[in-house]
């Protein structure tokens, strides 16, 4: 096999997106296409993607668009093979979240853009062609790729092949794991990336479980590894600020003194925000954080010194 | 040690507004006292002129134009305000703005009668009225009846153009306000400087004493060099009053240092315009008021400094290298002449108010950009210009920036830093890789387009050289998409001036070349009544009002013996000003992919949906729904060829079309992309389009995608836009962005925005600027306008004060997509 068919086979892989953002600014250094891979072994309370969350399309339905049946003559209501959708007495539709399969005819029937899917099959080419567009802008401020998600990792050949055909353009590469993935296949990611964002939520394996669904465990024998300097990428570890949930001195002081310990330099807080909370409605879901309030910025200075405490160097990001 | 002041200024970068303030607190007051005023009419140059004209009824019209503004000069009222360094004021009062009874006063009667507004009630831009000013006005006015430069272009129009113009209105030339004075040049700042007024005079003078006035035309020739010399004369004159002024102040001053200001204030106003400059300070005043009187005299605007950091910097290094002058001073300098500029008013009709709104004067300022022979022109002061604009954060002047392939990175930053700082836009940023061979394109020297310099909202210039035409005529291209689609009858009127080759409309047109034919021919014929408008507007200048002031400063008059509104000018252009090319290529995209590609509907469909607004609900698909499928066809704006090569298309055959005229003073044709914020009004007359545009919106602004349907982000919209042809663009493209104040809270946010610009550069667009302001804020300053009375945005090529434009205008910048995390 000659390596330009090896190639053309590599382009052809295809993986669950479920969105690409131009301009991005805040997940890595310059001007920034991100990346978002589909499906993640998490299910964080706070997940502001929810929509990435299954390794599947996911319908999404936003009511505002609807325009009803006054102006247009329902056609999603014909379009669902489940039939999920109904008509409410004021003419919007209603769709019931039990029956819908997120096929996705009702996207093709409504004209109004109220039903979308989230989460597209692509390969590698089609990602590389939407990234290469920018790479005048990368070009003039150091920036390039994110890939996030949901986890990449679940993904791991078609990011892998996706972030070795950017490294070969030269584009900056970054990554954000939560961590929770085969070892060797971070570890061999980590060969074409130059940033890797590593989120640590939390110290205590109980109360992980409770709040992402799983144990941190593995995510935190994977961060000892990449922290002790067993990857070559430069990495920034990432703590989401959630009130209430982990935002006590402790907690990030725990993670904190772990980061170090481990060998590791930078943590970026996260302060929590709401602004996925619509999302959830979208995709039928229940938002169990209803109540959460972003911390203040009092808050997060004070949590800023716990950090530096520790001699890490400690930015604020962008959840 | 420490570092000095212009050290500081170039090293350290803020992020925050509040930390540039007006240097002294002495340009915080005449900073905050100007901007606390609400406008007044002042009827002091009206009344001076009409008597001025009454008394030389008989002689030549130049000589006449001359002895009104001697006139003027002589009787108007003078002040000086407690504190300024830079002296003489445009009218009776801070920001009042004169009346040009010679242009219109016919506007100026309607609306003391309250037709649409009285002045003191308009949504935007009010001024107030006294009883007094009000009274003269009045009795001017009815003198004037018959008698106005509008009145006799409007009779020059042939009916065709009168139509297209007046009646379609496909063209515009409100924006100058009907009757608005020739503007859009920039006259020979240097030439003041180095040769003062009495220079010039004496090079007239020798010039009339070798005419051969028995030769044909040459007598006309002197009755102009007469009249620059009388100008001229005039303003030594006006300048002579200051110094008395200021003596018998300081005469009377009991405080000892601004005693010794106002002396020195009086030495500089008897020295200066008529003498050349000897110091920084004395040619900041001789430059006030050269540029001042350029005011007074005519009644136009987009009249700006030119390159000021390269013709005062001579005087500037003189003073720092004699210890005379320090950085500090010189800001405190730049602010005062910054006050004194945001202190030049000008009263347009409403229709034109509504067109630029915020009392804009368009009186461009610019630095950077390269020398002649193409090294770097960024020197300390160029700085210094960035330094006072984040300080003062005023509206004006307008600053713009040259920036070319070699232009330091610093340099750059600073720029961006002053652009999160000022908020109102500034500066604005220029591509050299563009400009210089777009002005080259039409005929400019190699060395004049190295020396060219931002004019008007973003057009580009010769300073001393170029008369971009008196007025230019806003160009509503959207609207000549519709009268395409309806073989060439206007929906609205019912007027048809030219139908389509072959008689076809929407309905029946069989392929999309053939609406692509039909679209250029239309635009072809409106381009032509384009310019037959311009051309009897610019002789009904060259009639009515030559301008010998302004013409003395300009090259080749006083040789040629012609007047600027003659002819004299060594470069002139015309030019229309295109607006809504998104909106043609958003509807020419929709169309060919839903009629000739998807077949999923006929264009006898799609004409039958716009000429029911969408509304239809008895059709199927529905109108809604037809709205639906056209608004998701592709859009400029998003980096997408199939929609952006189409806008390109179209606007780069109305450029390359106009190019074939001459105007009425022997120019080349030209073209803009910039609307000021006639996209609004543009917008109203038009039915709804097939982009999916419902009646009446806006058009698209500038170059820029239509609001809204760029959803891409900054990198997609700016690629779209970099694909036209900006270089055929010989006076200019807008490009607006506005940025969430967020994404600049810090360096590297401002690295950021310094990437973008240089990509969109990259990528050979021309111009770039950025409302750097939240919509939060902006709909909290509609709620709440006492809170913002400062608060700036950009709204076309200039900055204005938000809470003083229209609603529909602040809705249409707010709208505008925000581009943000």
């Amino acid at each position: 096999m000659t390596s330009g068919e090896v190639l053309s086979e590599r382009k052809q892989i295809t993986g669950w997106v479920f969105d690409i953002q131009r301009f991005s600014l805040h997940d890595g250094p310059g001007i920034r296409t991100l990346v978002f891979m589909q499906g993640c072994p998490l299910a964080c309370k706070w997940c502001c993607n929810p929509e990435g969350q299954k390794h599947r399309p996911q319908l999404r339905f936003l009511s505002i668009k609807c325009v009803g049946a006054d102006k247009c003559k329902a056609p999603c209501v014909d379009a669902c093979p489940e039939g999920a959708i109904s008509l409410s007495p004021e003419g919007k539709a209603v769709t019931d979240w039990e029956l819908c399969q997120s096929r996705g005819k009702c996207t093709e029937a409504c004209l109004f853009g109220a039903r979308t899917i989230a989460g597209k099959r692509m390969t590698v080419e089609e990602v590389l062609a939407e990234v290469e567009k920018d790479w005048s802008f990368y070009n003039r401020s150091g920036g390039g790729i994110t890939v996030g998600g949901g986890e990449p990792l679940i993904q791991f050949e078609f990011v892998l092949a996706l972030l070795k055909m950017c490294k070969e353009r030269f584009f900056h590469t970054a990554l954000e794991t939560c961590g929770h993935g085969p070892w060797q296949h971070l570890k061999q990611i980590s060969k074409y990336i130059d940033l890797l964002y590593y989120d640590i939520k939390h110290m205590d394996p109980q109360k992980h479980k409770e709040l992402t669904g799983v144990s941190n465990e593995l995510i935190l024998s994977n961060a000892k590894r990449v922290l002790s300097g067993k990857v070559d990428c430069e990495v920034i570890v990432r703590i989401p600020i959630v009130p209430g949930y982990n935002d006590s001195k402790q907690d990030v002081g725990a993670i904190a003194r772990f980061v170090t310990e481990s060998g590791g330099t930078m943590i970026e807080l996260l302060p929590y925000h709401a602004l996925g909370s619509s999302k959830y409605r979208q995709l039928g879901i229940q938002y169990e954080l209803r109540e959460v309030r972003p911390p203040s910025e009092q808050q997060m200075e004070k949590l800023r010194n716990r950090v530096k405490s520790f001699g890490l160097k400690e930015m604020t990001g962008v959840f | 040690m420490a570092k000095s002041y212009l050290e500081r200024i170039k090293t350290e970068l803020v992020t925050d507004p509040k930390l540039k303030q007006p240097i002294t607190e002495r340009t915080r007051q005449l900073r905050d006292t100007m901007l606390a005023v609400t406008p007044k009419l002042c009827s002091e140059r009206a009344r001076l002129y009409t008597e001025s004209w009454q008394e030389t009824e008989g002689q030549p019209t130049v000589i006449r134009r001359a002895k009104a503004l001697e006139k003027i000069l002589g009787g108007m009222s003078i002040f000086i305000r407690p504190g300024e360094l830079i002296v003489g004021n445009q009218a009776s009062d801070v920001r009042a703005a004169p009346v040009f009874p010679e242009f219109n006063m016919q506007f100026i009667l309607e609306e003391l009668d309250g037709k649409p507004y009285k002045f003191e009630e308009r949504p935007g831009d009010p001024f107030q009225v006294s009883e007094e000013d009000e009274k003269v006005l009045r009795e001017v006015g009815k003198w004037w009846k018959g008698k106005t430069m509008a009145e006799y272009k409007l009779n020059l129009f042939p009916e065709e153009a009168y139509k297209a113009y007046y009646e379609i209105q496909a063209l515009e030339l409100y924006t100058f306000g009907e009757g608005g004075g020739s503007g859009h040049f920039t006259v020979d700042y240097p030439k003041v400087l180095n040769k003062g007024m009495y220079g010039i005079i004496k090079e007239a003078e020798e010039r009339i004493s070798d005419l051969k006035i028995w030769e044909p035309g040459v007598l006309k020739q002197k009755e102009f060099l007469k009249a620059v010399i009388i100008a001229l004369k005039a303003t030594i004159n006006f300048a002579k009053r200051y110094a008395v002024l200021a003596q018998e102040m300081a005469d009377k001053e009991t405080d000892s240092k601004r005693k010794a200001e106002l002396i020195k204030v009086a030495e500089h106003c008897e020295w200066v315009p008529g003498n050349p400059a000897r110091t920084f300070w004395e040619a900041m005043q001789s430059l006030w008021f050269a540029h001042l009187i350029v005011q007074i005299e005519s009644n136009g605007h987009s009249m700006g400094y030119g390159r000021f950091d390269q013709f005062m910097y001579p005087s500037y290094q003189k003073d720092i290298d004699e210890g005379r002058i320090i950085p500090e001073e010189v800001v405190e300098l730049l602010e005062c002449l910054w006050i004194k500029t945001t202190e030049i008013n000008k009263v347009r009709d409403w229709d034109a108010t509504r067109v630029v709104m915020g009392y804009p004067m368009f009186q461009q300022l610019t630095v950077g950009g390269q020398t002649v022979d193409g090294r770097s022109a960024i020197n300390d002061l160029s700085w210094l210009v960035l330094e006072a604009t984040a300080n003062q954060k005023v509206i004006q002047p307008s600053v713009s920036v040259r920036w070319w392939n070699e232009c330091p990175d610093d340099f750059l930053l600073k720029c961006c830093e002053v652009i999160n700082i000022h908020r109102g836009g500034q500066p604005a940023m220029y591509n050299d890789e563009v400009i210089i061979p777009s002005q080259m394109g039409i005929g400019i020297s190699l060395e004049d387009s190295y020396n060219c310099a931002i004019e008007g909202c973003v057009s580009i210039n010769e300073p001393g050289k170029s008369r971009r035409e008196g007025v230019s005529a806003g160009y509503n291209m959207h609207k000549v998409l519709e009268l395409t689609l309806f073989n060439g009858r206007d929906p609205r009127t019912g007027i048809q001036l030219c139908p389509n080759p072959g008689n076809e409309d929407l309905s029946t047109f069989e392929s999309f070349e053939e609406l692509m034919t039909a679209l250029k021919h239309q635009l072809e014929y409106y381009d032509r009544q384009g310019i037959i408008g311009l051309i009897c507007t610019d002789r009904a200048y060259a009639e009515m009002t030559p301008t010998p002031y302004a013409s003395a400063l300009m090259d080749d008059c006083i040789q040629t013996g012609k007047d600027i509104e003659w002819g004299g000018a060594h470069y002139n252009t015309t030019f229309l000003r295109g607006v809504g090319m998104s909106n043609i290529g958003n509807s020419l995209a929709a169309i060919k992919k839903l009629v000739f590609e998807g077949k999923k509907l006929t264009g006898a469909q799609i004409m039958h949906a716009l000429e029911t607004n969408f509304e239809d609900m008895s059709t199927t698909p529905t109108g809604p729904e037809i709205q639906q499928m056209l608004l998701a066809a592709p859009k400029y704006g998003n980096d997408d060829d199939y929609v952006d090569l189409l806008v390109k298309e179209a606007t780069s055959h109305a450029m390359r079309d106009v190019r074939r005229y001459t105007s009425w003073t022997g120019g080349r044709g030209g073209f803009a992309l910039l609307p000021v914020s006639q996209n609004v009004p543009m917008g109203e007359i038009i039915g709804a389009t097939p982009d999916g545009r419902k009646a009446g919106v806006p058009t698209a602004e500038g170059c820029s995608p239509t609001r809204g349907t760029d959803v891409n982000g900054p990198t997609a919209a700016v690629k779209s836009v970099a694909k036209l042809d900006h270089v055929l663009a010989d006076e200019g493209t807008l490009l607006n962005q506005k940025f969430n104040p967020t994404v600049l809270k810090d360096i590297s946010g401002l690295r950021k925005l310094a990437a973008l610009i240089k990509t969109y550069f990259d990528l050979k667009g021309m111009h770039i600027q950025f409302n750097v302001v939240s919509a939060d804020t902006l709909r909290d300053a509609q709620k709440h306008p006492e809170k913002y009375t400062d608060l700036m945005v950009r709204v076309a090529g200039y900055s204005a004060l938000f809470t003083s434009l229209d609603p529909a205008v602040q809705e249409d910048i707010i709208m505008r997509t925000e581009h943000s995390i």
